[in-house]
């Protein structure tokens, strides 16, 4: 498919949305939904979607996604909202714009930095969204050339690179992490001798374990019993009259809006990582490049734009791996792929063969989801606002009773509810223990990809392990993985801060301190 | 994690994580010693490269070096005494937030492997709510104590009374039970705010949540998704007793 033919499905796809009353409907619905989602301290943007995916998998594939993507770029935009009005980021992808938001709304320009967090936020996603469609034709271009032996490692790299990124005390954990899910990819019967693995006798799990409960329960469970263990309480939000875009220091900002956009793409599209570590280096980055870094931390504009730019930068960004890899980029991008396979698509290489055109359908949904939530985030804001009065003990048992009819409405088995919560509760306790969980739940995805194409690899050299070493993408992913591991040895990781220390210039930007939650 | 306590505490819990995992990982070695290697499965003879034991035993093997790995370091960070310590039985407290916990994992447990199963979703979905809202949000402290007790009572009644009637009378009772379950629920924590002279504006939005949510949830999957409740009995019947009368 030309450039051409791509710009005219574009147009035709978002034609063909916005003159579809039902489909106008459910877009601004999700998109209020997702504000709500992300506003509410403890509902995250991956719940959200997970949530959704229950509800959409009725619909017509085009208007689950628009439901999807709509609410997974509004709830990432919502958790703005606590994080400005009363210091509680409502996503851990907020917490970098609580920093600045805050002290903003405390001087009485609440309204103001809700109004360039949300043509921030606007803008982030268009230029995520720009990214993605011009990135991710490119690599699924590449990726047709890759056989068993560089999806194999490719699999390993994802889930070690994400182990290496989201673990916030040992990076071994983040490894472990991502073992123990590769483990329970294994259960089932294997796909190519359809031998019983792991099934000990039980013929609920001779097809494996089903990958939308195993997400439910991984990120809802968890996040249920925090946020009432930790009995969260939120201040009482200061209501305002209305907010404007804030055009004019937009345009003061643009330097920054450009750099964290990039930075957005950049960490989007690493497997796993997410919005939270995007809006903390570009706050970090903005602050180390800024003329005058005493202001940040009392109301800085340019600090809760570059993060909130960063972080929905980072949806396209997520998206690119996950539409040309298959491999999700953030936890909601893999909570997306779950919904994806529901609906019958099977992301990768072969997406453009499949179905031709859909990077570019995602992409104008990804338009029109970020339309609706500033749209939304414009009129609807003080409305929204009013939610942050809920009581966290009153909507966290109804997120755990959606969570339980989520999981058994895809399947109509109760075996995925048997299943949802001992998965549920081990990754609560991991999460205590400082285990990441996206590598876990990476690992339950790219398993079976890696199982099968390192056996049939193995199979095509006859038990020949050079192919993997003389084929040029092999050799890099393979000598990154080498790098990824040897890099976290003491020796490695004393001459890396050696040579950190030569090549850092005396001052060095302050790291700001992290008090964001744990998944975004 | 720059407090040295809690440093301390997650290296203490690592040195029992480590070791789980290298019990994990010995039990997923043996179970895959189990799978056919180098012999014949269905008629077809393997190779250890074909095998369906090839990625298990990677998997295991590394997680027995990296546990191997985290015990290592948690017992050079604890030092010799630290690991005694730690190796110690530790004394379970029972302190409110363990109460807290106890209840959440409770009555998650309690719904999804008790009453779900044998008791129409929309009452049991209401007895879950209420007993986990009334346990967070009413006087905190006490609600979540009573509460528990109100769930562990509820949920061996029930899981009893499932147990032991008959096939043709089990639906009414374990129905009726959940359903008195669900207004004792109510009464025994309105009586609890009374007696402590506390307002009823929590209780009376508690009840209403728990009470809607299931009659606004069982309709839009039921009817709306066209999804089959998990268990239909008595509230659900009357649903679909109402919506014939109405739509026929």
């Amino acid at each position: 498919m030309d450039v051409i033919d791509q710009i005219g499905l574009f147009f035709a796809t978002i034609g063909s949305l916005v003159t579809s009353p039902t489909v106008l409907v459910i877009l601004f619905l999700s998109s209020l939904l997702g504000i709500v989602f992300g506003a509410l301290p403890g509902l995250t943007a991956t719940l959200g979607v997970a949530l959704l995916t229950t509800l959409t998998y009725g619909l017509p594939l085009e208007q689950a996604l628009v439901a999807l993507l709509a609410l997974y770029v509004g709830a990432v935009y919502g958790g703005s909202y606590p994080a400005i009005l009363v210091n509680i980021p409502g996503t851990a992808a907020s917490a970098a714009s609580a920093m600045e938001g805050y002290p903003l709304a405390q001087r009485g320009e609440g309204a103001r930095a809700l109004g360039l967090t949300t043509t921030a936020s606007f803008v982030g996603t268009i230029i995520g969204m720009v990214f993605l469609v011009t990135l991710a034709p490119q690599i699924v271009s590449l990726a047709l050339q890759f056989t068993s032996y560089e999806f194999f490692l490719l699999a390993v790299f994802g889930i070690l690179i994400s182990g290496t990124l989201t673990s916030s005390d040992l990076v071994i954990k983040g490894w472990i992490a991502g073992l123990l899910g590769l483990a329970l990819s294994t259960v089932g019967r294997d796909h190519l001798q359809f031998y019983p693995r792991f099934t000990f006798g039980m013929p609920e799990l001779d097809t494996g374990l089903e990958v939308v409960p195993v997400l439910i329960g991984a990120f809802a469970i968890p996040q249920i019993i925090r946020v009432l263990r930790d009995d969260l309480a939120l201040g009482e939000p200061k209501l305002f009259t209305r907010i404007l875009p804030e055009l004019g220091t937009m345009l003061r900002n643009a330097k920054h809006i450009v750099r964290s956009a990039l930075i957005g793409v950049g960490i989007g599209s690493v497997p796993g990582i997410g919005e939270d570590i995007a809006g903390w280096v570009s706050y970090g980055a903005a602050k180390s490049t800024s003329r005058h870094p005493e202001t940040f931390g009392k109301g800085e504009p340019a600090g809760l734009v570059s993060s909130e730019t960063a972080n929905n930068a980072c949806i396209g960004g997520a998206l690119i791996p996950l539409l040309s890899l298959g491999i999700p980029g953030s936890p909601p991008a893999v909570m997306l792929l779950g919904a994806l396979m529901i609906h019958g698509v099977t992301v990768g290489p072969m997406i453009e063969f499949d179905r031709p055109g859909f990077i570019t359908q995602v992409t104008a949904v990804l338009l029109l989801a970020s339309a609706a939530m500033w749209v939304n985030g414009m009129l609807l804001a003080r409305h929204v606002v009013r939610v942050l009065k809920v009581p966290t003990a009153i909507f966290m048992p109804v997120v755990a009773v959606m969570s339980v009819i989520g999981s058994y409405a895809l399947g109509l088995n109760l075996f995925n509810l048997y299943l949802m919560v001992p998965i549920g509760i081990a990754a609560y306790f991991l999460t205590e223990w400082k285990y990441p969980i996206s590598p876990l739940v990476i690992g339950v995805i790219l398993g079976p990809m890696a199982d099968t194409n390192l056996r049939r690899a193995l199979m095509v050299s006859e038990g020949d392990m050079t192919p993997f070493v003389t084929r040029p993408v092999s050799l890099i992913l393979l000598v990154l993985i080498i790098l990824i591991i040897v890099s976290q040895f003491p020796p490695a990781r004393r001459a890396r801060r050696r040579l950190m220390a030569r090549l850092t210039p005396a001052r060095s930007p302050s790291k700001p301190t992290n008090p964001a939650l744990d998944e975004s | 994690m720059s407090d040295p306590s809690d440093t301390r505490k997650l290296r203490q819990a690592d040195l029992w994580t480590g070791l789980g995992l290298v019990v994990f990982a010995l039990g997923m070695l043996g179970v895959t010693a189990t799978f056919p290697i180098t012999d014949s499965y269905g008629g077809v003879r393997n190779v250890w490269y074909v095998s369906p034991a090839l990625l298990p035993l990677l998997i295991g093997v590394s997680i027995l070096l990296m546990a191997g790995m985290l015990v290592r370091k948690a017992m050079r960070d604890l030092g010799p005494e630290g690991v005694r310590q730690t190796l110690r039985l530790p004394q379970a407290g029972f302190g409110s937030r363990t109460q807290r916990l106890l209840l959440i994992l409770g009555s998650v447990c309690a719904y999804v492997y008790v009453f779900i199963p044998v008791v129409d979703f929309a009452l049991a979905t209401a007895l879950f709510l209420a007993v986990f809202i009334f346990g967070f949000h009413l006087d905190r402290e006490a609600s979540v104590a009573r509460n528990l007790l109100i769930l562990i009572a509820s949920t061996v009644t029930v899981g009893v009374a499932a147990s032991v009637v008959g096939q043709e009378a089990r639906d009414a009772v374990v129905d009726a039970l959940t359903g008195s379950a669900v207004i004792a629920a109510a009464a025994i924590n309105a009586r609890a705010l009374a007696r402590q002279q506390l307002p009823l504006v929590a209780w009376r939005k508690g009840l209403i949540v728990a009470v809607l949510t299931p009659l606004l949830l069982c309709p839009l999957f039921k009817y709306g998704l066209l999804v089959p409740l998990p268990y239909e009995g008595t509230v659900i019947g009357a649903m679909d007793a109402l919506r014939y009368a109405v739509f026929r």
